[in-house]
């Protein structure tokens, strides 16, 4: 079973439009969306959690059709979004406003979390810094044991200690294979350790939806001259960058001149070399 | 709804303790001043406008949106609303209405001062639901000045209005609250929240 499916699905606004958005995410994979500032990544979002709804095409989340009407489909779903927007309430407060709506609230789970995020139980919401704003909106999503997780720029504003914190308990969540996690960033490095697929998002289009280790493979990356690069075909050279010095291209492993050495691409890489290659 | 109401007293107590002090500042000179009857409605309007403040909280801090990502039926986030205002208003007419009995033998005009508490936020809580706070406050006035100006026009007889009193103006405003729940709970029902005010 798909944790979400989204076909053709659009939204329109005056000066931007989601368009023709087809994914879906299988159950007890993560699947990061990678997209610039702007690309639509917190639009898609908003209609993946019935925030909005689309002005074509379907959103079914957990098997149903989502909407204002699914509400209770939210008990298995755990949102964090790019700014909460939580009452200024202290985390213990928080969690007497929320553990009621949620059967599988886990309050030793949500204590253990915040001791484990250091996020204190007793300062007051909006006293706290962005990041520990969000540490905490985590730690309300994952002690109620959510089906789907989806993240919205979960990890930004959060030190690197943080974030590796959040990455291993992302992790850890993952290992149960009913949960599926949806996570959209534009820090990729984080996505690179964490997702099974990805999916490149950029004015509103998809660009590709793939398995991560295949995309990985499929590409590399070449310090060359661009006569090294003349006899490849041109769908098989993402990108090619002048270094003053001679060229650094992403290209199709498959098309790799021999003898030519190459370095493994990474997905901050591969997403630039689209985006210009788009551009 | 418990936690919702939890969050909203949470809110009120931590963040507009100045306005329930006035509140209880202008009930007791209502009761005191035996002349002065805007001090008796003044905290009864004050207390009615209280769940719109928290309203504009809820804008600000963003929790609008968030709660529409919570699995809170549109009856538990507009219900708690209504009966929030409800109790705000009841608790200070109720005292205003023992302060009355002792000071004058009866408490007789605590229907009027209930649908007096009660007539903002029938009004506004609707168009808060369909246009947000920010909005809702500009349609308001629009509304006002267009029954303003067609009054003016038509030549409307207004003096009628000033025969209601108490219970005959509970009597019309309780049924109004009640509509206005439906009409803001149907707005919630409706539209996803990208399109209400919420």
């Amino acid at each position: 079973m798909n944790a979400f499916e989204m076909n053709h699905v659009t939204r329109r606004y005056k000066d931007f439009c989601l368009e023709n958005i087809n994914l879906s995410l299988p159950s007890g994979c993560i699947l990061g969306l990678i997209g610039e500032n702007g690309a639509g990544k917190s639009t898609l979002i908003r209609l993946l959690t019935g925030l909005e709804a689309p002005d074509g095409g379907t959103v079914r989340v957990l098997g149903e059709e989502n909407g204002q009407k699914g509400h209770h489909i939210r008990q298995r779903l755990g949102i964090v979004l790019e700014q909460q927007g939580f009452p200024d309430m202290t985390a213990i407060e928080l969690s007497r406003l929320l553990a009621p709506v949620f059967p599988a609230w886990d309050q030793e789970k949500y204590l253990e979390l915040l001791r484990r995020l250091s996020v204190p139980e007793d300062r007051h919401y909006l006293s706290l810094s962005a990041g520990t704003q969000r540490k905490l909106s985590l730690c309300t999503a994952l002690c109620r044991d959510p089906e789907l997780l989806v993240l919205d720029e979960s990890t930004n504003g959060l030190d690197p200690v943080a974030r590796e914190e959040v990455v291993y308990l992302l992790m850890d969540y993952t290992r149960d294979e009913r949960h599926s996690v949806f996570i959209a960033s534009h820090i990729v490095s984080d996505l690179e350790k964490l997702c099974d697929e990805v999916a490149f998002l950029h004015r509103g289009k998809l660009l590709l939806v793939e398995e991560k280790d295949a995309l990985l493979e499929r590409y590399c990356r070449v310090q060359c001259t661009r006569e090294d690069l003349q006899g490849l075909p041109p769908s098989d050279v993402l990108s090619v960058h002048d270094t003053g010095f001679g060229v650094q291209a992403v290209i199709a492993r498959h098309a790799l001149p021999p003898s030519l050495p190459f370095i493994p691409v990474s997905l901050e890489d591969l997403f630039v070399s689209m985006i210009r290659g788009a551009a | 709804m418990k936690g919702l109401i939890y969050k909203d007293l949470c809110t009120l107590f931590r963040n507009m303790r100045k306005t329930l002090l006035m509140i209880c500042l202008f009930l007791i000179l209502g009761i005191a001043m035996p002349d002065a009857s805007f001090f008796l409605v003044y905290p009864i309007l004050m207390a009615g406008m209280l769940p719109s403040t928290l309203l504009s909280f809820d804008e600000k801090t963003g929790w609008n949106t968030c709660v529409r990502t919570l699995p809170f039926s549109p009856l538990q986030l507009v219900g708690s609303r209504y009966l929030e205002c409800f109790c705000l208003i009841v608790l200070p007419v109720f005292l205003e209405g023992i302060g009355l009995y002792l000071r004058d033998g009866s408490a007789a005009m605590c229907p009027f001062l209930f649908a007096a508490g009660l007539l903002g936020p029938t009004i506004m809580m609707p168009l808060y639901y369909r246009f947000g706070m920010e909005k809702s406050r500009y349609v308001l006035l629009g509304i006002s000045g267009l029954l303003a100006v067609l009054a003016t026009f038509t030549a409307m007889d207004l003096s009628a209005l000033s025969g209601i009193r108490n219970v005959s103006l509970l009597l019309i405003v309780l049924p109004l609250f009640l509509l206005s729940f439906a009409v803001s709970l149907c707005f919630l029902r409706t539209l996803p929240a990208g399109d209400t005010g919420t």
